[in-house]
């Protein structure tokens, strides 16, 4: 747990992750995936609780488990006013490697990173995506057991977004154990073999990518805009819908099959002599999907 | 240091600072060099000293590259002491010109220079750690600190008897002077370039020792508290 005066950032947070694993930490912003990854690396203590990361205690053994792994926080930056050489070598200088590895490694992460022809560049001249990468460089310098990568992909063009999964996918194929926090649920499915969806400090529901886009689907949407209204009970009648918001002329149908759904309720308005003003379909955000976790978790209790 | 000595709040108060403050002290007054050097010394080692340490923090804050730095295998007293060891650096490069200065205008001994080279040592160390703990507050901006650091060095400079010895001070201000560590750095570099201090060298030696490991201690646990709220 932790608080910071009387807000509670992180509440009751338990989980355990296997060796070799890529662990997704999902939830919308401000649902404190950065304060349990600070914690996780002992960046920030937690107000109680206890960590343990690859066997040893955080924060008291908190030095000794920093060589042993690679934090890429959110907000990292480079230093802008050093080359991507510079950058890769004070690193390296701190985690106290010696020069020769130094050098081997950080002109070995350049290359995958597709950033070596820049290296001698100051890194105030470098694109967000290079700035992103070279920073994901520096945190493979320890070639740490265990990765925690915080957002890497946020803000990135696609190009830069794709890079970064290629790396992250070859580094858990080398058995590494990765922590990723993202926002981002086609991410999350794309790379993580589990997932803890969090929200407002709590964990909602720990699964594989495959079981959690099933509750993800049911909350897919349809929304129409009509002339005149329609009575609930026709709209509920229609195959596929379950659930149905109505707010003035606006519908909104929850389906996991909104393409039909949303032929139904267009069939339904001609046949009682109703325009269609405005229909779309909207995927569910994560916000939405964090609901209905929490509502299946009532309902199984 | 790469990063942080080229910075413009840097080279303002750690350079051009105390050389227009000096110049507009002596500038139209004939003055005795031997009364001169002493001030001027202690004046740079001052300056020079606090002004790389305050805005390394906020700089980090601002820059996001903080968080980083501080999940690395590198404890908290070991940055500060790496903050410092560069602040006291650049004093002693700086301090260079005042003591070549003094070399030039007034006959010293070897004693002499080697008092005034360990005073410079001692008092840019003391001084790294002051202006460090100048920047303890979490904030981002480096001229929120260079204003906090600014309000707390001009008094200072007043009262420890860098323009004014140290004896020719009103007694009350005396009295004050003596809470200051700047007051044993000057009166230090007035025994070893004039040869006429208020306390003996070893005095103030012990002083400035007591002062540098009293900010050490506070510097610490001020950054320590306020780091988490950097973040």
């Amino acid at each position: 747990m932790k608080k910071y005066d009387d807000i509670c950032a992180v509440d009751g947070i338990s989980l355990s992750i296997q060796r070799g694993e890529i662990f997704g930490l999902l939830g919308p912003n401000g649902a404190g995936k950065t304060t349990t990854v600070r914690m996780l690396t002992g960046v920030i203590s937690p107000t109680s609780g206890s960590i343990s990361v690859l066997g040893l205690e955080m924060p008291r053994q908190a030095n000794e488990i920093r060589y042993n792994i690679g934090v890429l926080p959110e907000t990292a930056n480079v230093y802008v006013d050093l080359t991507g050489q510079q950058n890769m070598n004070l690193f390296g200088n701190l985690y106290g490697l010696k020069k020769d590895i130094v050098v081997k490694r950080s002109t070995h992460l350049l290359k995958k990173m597709n950033i070596y022809e820049a290296k001698d560049r100051e890194a105030k001249t470098y694109s967000k995506g290079m700035k992103q990468r070279l920073s994901l460089a520096m945190t493979l310098m320890t070639d740490g057991e265990v990765l925690f990568l915080d957002e890497p992909t946020s803000g990135l063009d696609v190009e830069s977004s794709q890079e970064i999964r290629r790396v992250i996918s070859e580094m858990a194929a080398e058995g590494r154990t990765i922590i990723l926090t993202t926002h981002n649920m086609q991410e999350a499915q794309d790379l993580c073999s589990r997932v803890a969806v969090i929200n407002k400090g709590k964990i909602a529901a720990i699964d594989t990518p495959m079981n959690l886009r099933r509750t993800f689907e049911k909350r897919q949407s349809v929304v129409v805009n009509l002339s005149e209204p329609i009575p609930r009970e026709s709209i509920q009648a229609l195959s596929n819908v379950e659930d149905v918001h109505i707010s003035g002329l606006t519908i909104r149908c929850y389906s996991p099959d909104p393409g039909s759904v949303l032929m139904g309720l267009v069939e339904l308005a001609k046949s009682q002599g109703i325009k269609v003003l405005s229909a779309c379909t909207e995927s569910a955000d994560l916000e939405s999907v964090f609901l209905e976790l929490i509502r299946l978790r009532r309902e199984s209790a | 240091m790469r990063v942080y000595y080229t910075k413009g709040p840097t080279l303002i108060f750690g350079l051009l600072f105390p050389f227009f403050f000096f110049l507009s002290f002596i500038v139209g007054r004939s003055m005795d060099p031997t009364s001169l050097i002493p001030g001027l010394i202690a004046m740079v080692v001052f300056f020079s000293a606090t002004a790389v340490g305050p805005i390394i923090f906020p700089t980090e804050t601002r820059a996001y590259t903080l968080e980083r730095l501080i999940s690395m295998p590198v404890p908290l007293w070991c940055i500060l002491m790496g903050d410092s060891l560069a602040s006291a650096t650049f004093c002693f490069i700086s301090s260079f010109v005042p003591l070549v200065l003094a070399f030039a205008l007034i006959e010293l001994s070897f004693i002499q220079v080697g008092l005034t080279i360990v005073g410079i040592i001692i008092g840019g160390i003391c001084f790294a750690f002051f202006g460090q703990l100048m920047s303890a507050p979490p904030v981002d901006q480096t001229s929120t600190i260079m204003m906090i650091t600014t309000m707390v060095k001009f008094p200072l400079i007043f009262i420890s008897g860098i323009f004014i010895p140290l004896a020719a001070l009103p007694e009350i201000v005396r009295f004050i002077a003596l809470l200051s560590p700047l007051t044993y750095v000057t009166d230090l570099f007035w025994a070893s370039v004039a040869g006429a201090s208020v306390f003996h060298p070893f005095v103030n030696i012990a002083a400035i020792v007591g002062w540098t490991v009293l900010l050490v201690v506070v510097s610490f646990l001020a950054h320590k508290k306020t780091l988490e709220k950097r973040l």
